[in-house]
């Protein structure tokens, strides 16, 4: 039996806010437990909830950027289920008409992923099944409800995507979309982006959907594609035993690339939707949304785009420098410091810079190597004031040091003289000392030209540019009749 | 007339534990609040509608100061170290 694997996404994204969406709470991560709570985001009785006007305007970014169709009327409902990380009873969210419909996502292979919806919605406060330092908690859970009430963007694409490697593709496009267009933080380790991934396997050629399984818990890109290759594995194995697939809820172990049943259908939640008494339908006229539109920050495939064209760039320079908002905003910013020569910023970048960033313990944006400081480095290799392999010498002190390039390079003797004059003196100076080698090379014997060339070196204590003075050389040579 | 495996569905979504006779009980009265609020049925409400889509409530994004966290564990039957605390979910 050949069968094509069928994954479609649904992502959670903390909207970029002050304030939580339905109350005056502060939107933050981390902090004391339960120190950002009111009435409201409580649910105690009598309280009325009233929408953040900036959780609209970013859902609604977020939803152009991914040119998605704002309905311009939706309305909130109440998603009914008891836990006890939701004090109300249920979450307010949207179903039948959410914000937006209808976007696309452009993939790295140049194909596109289309977006079935996009809707507003609360978060819930958050369980803790042991003591905060790691302590054991027999019976009982702790609540924090700090995060309830956090304004999200739920997601949901269509169930297109045909490997763990696009899934993975997907999300990161997702959320490079996100830190462009400043709607999120897109944190993964706080939560601010989370993903489940739906996941069926059917025989090729046939347009039925398998029974689906959900995985949940995925919270690293590399994550995704783990937990989908696994499922596509197990449930190849159940259908070729001649099993059928269980529609369930499974969560992912990282520790082992497993796994394991949450719940199965039976016990699946039956949540009551209906529309949410408190709120009005959520109404955005036309010019709010042309507003928002017309301000709609640049896109990363936009930015992309522009950097090729502004700069010269290649394809594939203008994508590795707009992987990353930080990595696109330092690169521009380098670039104002040293305009005319964009594209060896782009190499030290490319080069050097992602080399440090690739590390495990790479310093956030914050703290990079100011971009001034790289464009002031570049500017002395391009007049000749540091060789390239110094240069490379001095970037590996400053990157952590944030020492000045110019103080770096004098302190560790890198500097080097490109007095022409100076150069000249120390060559005259090395030829008179080494009168054989001299007559040797103007006598067309080029093989004593790294000597003399080592001579000078040592005449300038390493300040002098090799290359200049082995052109210089034999230029004086041919001048002084060498054939 | 809700039947009986409605009501114990209902009662599973809310945790409650019902008796046989709770069952039959609540069948009875939750039919009897059903057919009152059918009424509304009967009622044009559109205007009122149309009214609130005019007139939206919305916010300034500007944070404010919520609730002390002793006064909410107040109302808390058990906490630790600021946290509420409640039965393990399985
Ligand atoms: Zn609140």
């Amino acid at each position: 039996m050949n069968l094509e694997p069928v994954i479609g996404l649904e992502v959670h994204v903390q909207l970029a806010t002050e304030s939580k969406i339905f109350c005056g709470c502060p939107n933050a991560f981390g902090g004391e437990p339960n120190s950002r709570i009111c009435a409201v985001c409580l649910g105690y009785p009598g309280t009325l909830p009233v929408l953040n006007r900036a959780a609209v305007d970013q859902a609604v970014r977020l939803s152009l950027s991914l040119d998605a169709t704002i309905n311009q009327r939706s309305v909130f409902a109440r998603k009914n289920y008891f836990y006890p990380d939701l004090p109300k009873g249920y979450q307010i969210s949207q179903f039948d008409l959410p914000l937006a419909e209808w976007g696309t996502l452009p993939l790295s292979d140049g194909s596109a992923l289309s977006i079935t919806r996009l809707h507003l919605e609360e978060d819930a406060g958050k369980l803790l099944h042991e003591m905060p330092g790691g302590g054991e908690l027999p019976g009982e859970s702790l609540v924090d409800f700090n995060r309830c009430g956090v304004p999200l963007l739920e997601i949901v694409t269509e169930p297109d995507l045909r490997s763990a490697g696009s899934a993975q593709d997907a999300l990161q496009r997702l959320h490079q979309v996100l830190r462009f267009t400043g709607t999120s933080d897109g944190n993964m380790e706080e939560g601010s982006f989370r993903c489940d991934a739906n996941v069926s396997l059917r025989p090729v050629g046939r347009e039925a959907y398998g029974e689906k399984v959900e995985v949940k818990n995925l919270n690293s890109f590399r994550n995704v594609a783990r937990s989908i290759l696994h499922e596509i594995e197990r449930q190849t194995l159940v259908l070729e035993s001649g099993q059928l697939v269980v529609q369930e809820t499974r969560s992912f172990d990282a520790s082992n690339g497993t796994t394991a049943s949450l719940r199965s259908k039976e016990e699946a939640h039956d949540y009551r939707y209906f529309p949410e008494p408190d709120l009005p339908p959520l109404l955005i006229d036309d010019a709010r949304l042309q507003s928002l539109a017309g301000a709609l920050p640049e896109r990363p495939w936009a930015r992309a785009d522009r950097l090729r064209s502004e700069f010269g760039l290649t394809g594939d320079d203008a994508h590795l420098l707009t992987q990353s908002v930080e990595l696109a905003e330092y690169f521009e910013e380098a670039t104002k410091c040293l305009p005319e020569n964009p594209l060896g910023i782009a190499n030290w970048i490319k080069t050097e810079v992602l080399r440090e960033l690739k590390r495990p313990d790479a310093p956030p944006a914050a703290n990079w190597l100011a971009p001034a400081k790289l464009a002031g480095l570049v500017g002395m290799i391009d007049n000749g004031s540091l060789s390239g392999s110094g240069a490379k010498e001095v970037f590996a002190e400053i990157w952590e040091s944030h020492e000045d390039p110019h103080r770096a390079t004098e302190r560790l003797g890198l500097a080097q003289v490109n007095d022409e004059g100076q150069l000249e003196a120390w060559l005259q100076q090395a030829l008179k000392a080494n009168r054989g080698p001299t007559e040797q090379l103007l006598a067309g014997e080029h093989r004593v030209v790294a000597f003399l060339v080592g001579q000078v070196m040592k005449l300038s204590q390493g300040s002098a540019d090799p290359r200049w003075i082995r052109e210089r050389l034999l230029e004086w040579s041919r001048a002084n009749g060498a054939p | 007339m809700l039947s009986s495996s409605e009501i114990k569905h209902i009662a599973g979504l809310a945790k409650l534990r019902l008796s046989a006779e709770e069952v039959q009980g609540l069948g009875a009265d939750l039919s009897r609040v059903l057919d009152y609020i059918a009424l509304l049925d009967g009622v044009a409400v559109d205007e009122t509608v149309a009214k609130q889509d005019t007139d939206p409530q919305t916010r300034a994004d500007v944070p404010s100061a919520g609730l002390d966290v002793e006064a909410f564990l107040n109302n808390a039957p058990k906490d630790l170290d600021r946290f509420l605390l409640v039965p393990a979910i399985k």
